[in-house]
């Protein structure tokens, strides 16, 4: 019990409120990390429409447009992690909330640190952008088909960011251990764990990213074959998907069901 | 500074209280309608003059209807193939309210897109959709699926499957509601003169414009795939 009160009991005598502000002072700190995906994918992106120009001076305004458009796109989980951020520096909303001092703030480092998630998602997203600016640079006419490939697997590749958001926006407005009876200080490990769970979702995301930067190639030579690629694509990015899911079930076990 | 960004519709209208909880007539609800009243007002018109139809259009009405049902009929058959025309009835009037919802933030309206009530309905609709229309094209064999490729993955299948309307109705609140936070944001804490030079406009134009008509369109097309998917 020594060191628990070594490293927790200061805690106890800390007024609440400033635990909780000095918290999510670090947990929005935490979701900006996020920011490392969209860059590496925007890049990546930028770098693909570059190369498409200097290959095929005819194609390059397409490219740069396809760019912009999946670039755009790359920036999503980004400011799903600006939003997290700013709810918890301007209006959070745990600060008002009446509980024990060390369970709300760990949810607000919890939700923080969910958010790092985004990474992948922006690492997919802009690969998928280049494959896109590549394939259209080489030839303009199929801009259409790759852009609507591109943005499915956009769309898709976006998922275990938005189940991060799911988790940071639960932790913060519909926190689930201000009702429950317990320890506080597992009740406040688990809502750091349900958090931490989440960052399982850079996996996905860069590989859902792969898939649909590939499908996107492989619809811009064959526009023909949209269909099946689509469907081949969506089928391997919903298993490439399973990890994400076990990541939301521990986390939605930690803050819902009783564990401990 | 909290006060000045929202987060949740307003009640306006309480009507009765459940376990604590006020429920009444939002914002959401109020917006929604307005929405809806514009959008039949359009209609109606369009439907009073459709007598005036040449078979070349000469007016300005006629050629916006005839490019709007027509460039909405060929997204949908370019998603689903041509067998499945028919369901641009549906996906057509779907994709105009919520692109009008997204967009509703422009003239001052909290779009109804931001409230999750609202895409989850639309994803709940989306999930009976695929399901309703697998069974109807394939039997009960549809749902074959869910122990493929191997049956010990049926847990996974089923969670898989409950996932897509989760995913699917919180990326278009998860964005909507993004730019409306960030939008309310700038215009508590900027400057009044940098309203002046354009910065709210230009992220306007990225937030409300490029975001809204672009997840309005990736909702529509991700639901046509999906339901197209499980027909086949």
């Amino acid at each position: 019990m020594s060191y628990f009160d070594l490293f927790f009991g200061w805690m106890f005598n800390v007024d609440p409120k400033a635990l909780v502000l000095a918290l999510s002072a670090i947990g929005a700190g935490f979701a900006m990390i996020a920011g490392i995906g969209p860059g590496i994918g925007q890049g990546y992106a930028a770098g693909k429409a570059a190369e498409a120009a200097g290959a095929n001076p005819e194609g390059s305004k397409s490219a740069t447009i396809v760019m912009l458009l999946g670039a755009a796109v790359a920036e999503t989980s980004g400011i799903f992690s600006l939003v997290i951020a700013i709810i918890m520096l301007f209006a959070n909303p745990l600060v008002s909330k009446e509980g024990i001092g060390i369970v709300l703030a760990a949810s607000a480092l919890g939700a923080g640190l969910a958010m790092i998630a985004g990474i992948g998602p922006g690492i997919g997203q802009g690969y998928a952008a280049g494959k896109a600016a590549e394939v259209t640079g080489k030839n303009p006419n199929v801009q259409g088909t790759a852009i609507r490939t591109m943005l499915i697997g956009q769309a898709v590749t976006q998922t275990s960011g938005i189940f991060a958001l799911v988790i940071g926006l639960l932790l913060l407005f519909a926190n689930p251990f201000i009702a429950r009876e317990g320890v506080s200080i597992v009740l406040g490990a688990c809502g750091i764990g349900a958090g931490t769970a989440m960052i399982a979702g850079i996996g996905p995301g860069i590989g859902q990213g792969y898939a649909a930067g590939k499908a996107t190639e492989a619809a811009g030579k064959r526009p023909k074959l949209q269909g099946a690629i689509l469907r081949t694509m969506l089928l391997g990015q919903a298993v490439a998907q399973t990890t994400g899911i076990y990541a939301l079930i521990i986390s939605l076990l930690l803050m819902f069901v009783q564990v401990f | 500074m909290g006060e000045n960004l929202d987060f949740g519709s307003q009640t306006l209208i309480p009507l009765f209280e459940v376990n604590g909880q006020t429920l009444g007539i939002t914002q959401t609800h109020v917006n929604t309608w307005v929405i809806m009243a514009a959008l039949i007002i359009f209609a109606l018109v369009v439907r009073a003059k459709i007598k005036n139809f040449k078979e070349v259009p000469d007016t300005k009405l006629q050629n916006l209807v005839e490019t709007l049902v027509d460039s909405l009929n060929n997204f949908t058959v370019s998603t689903m193939g041509k067998q499945n025309k028919g369901f641009a009835t549906f996906y057509g009037p779907l994709f105009i309210f919520i692109i009008i919802c997204n967009l509703s933030g422009l003239v001052g309206l909290r779009p109804p897109t931001a409230d999750f009530a609202t895409t989850l309905a639309f994803a709940l609709t989306t999930f009976f959709m695929i399901h309703g229309f697998g069974v109807k094209a394939k039997g009960p064999g549809y749902f074959k699926f869910l122990v493929e490729p191997f049956p010990f993955l049926l847990p996974i299948n089923i969670i898989g499957e409950i996932a897509t309307p989760i995913s699917l109705s919180f990326r278009l609140f998860g964005n909507i509601l993004g730019g409306t936070i960030i939008m309310g944001l700038v215009y508590a804490m900027f400057p009044w003169f940098l309203t002046l030079i354009g910065v709210p406009a230009a992220l306007h134009m990225y937030f409300d414009i490029f975001a809204g008509s672009l997840q309005a369109f990736i909702f529509v097309m991700l639901s046509m795939t999906f339901v197209s998917g499980a027909m086949e």
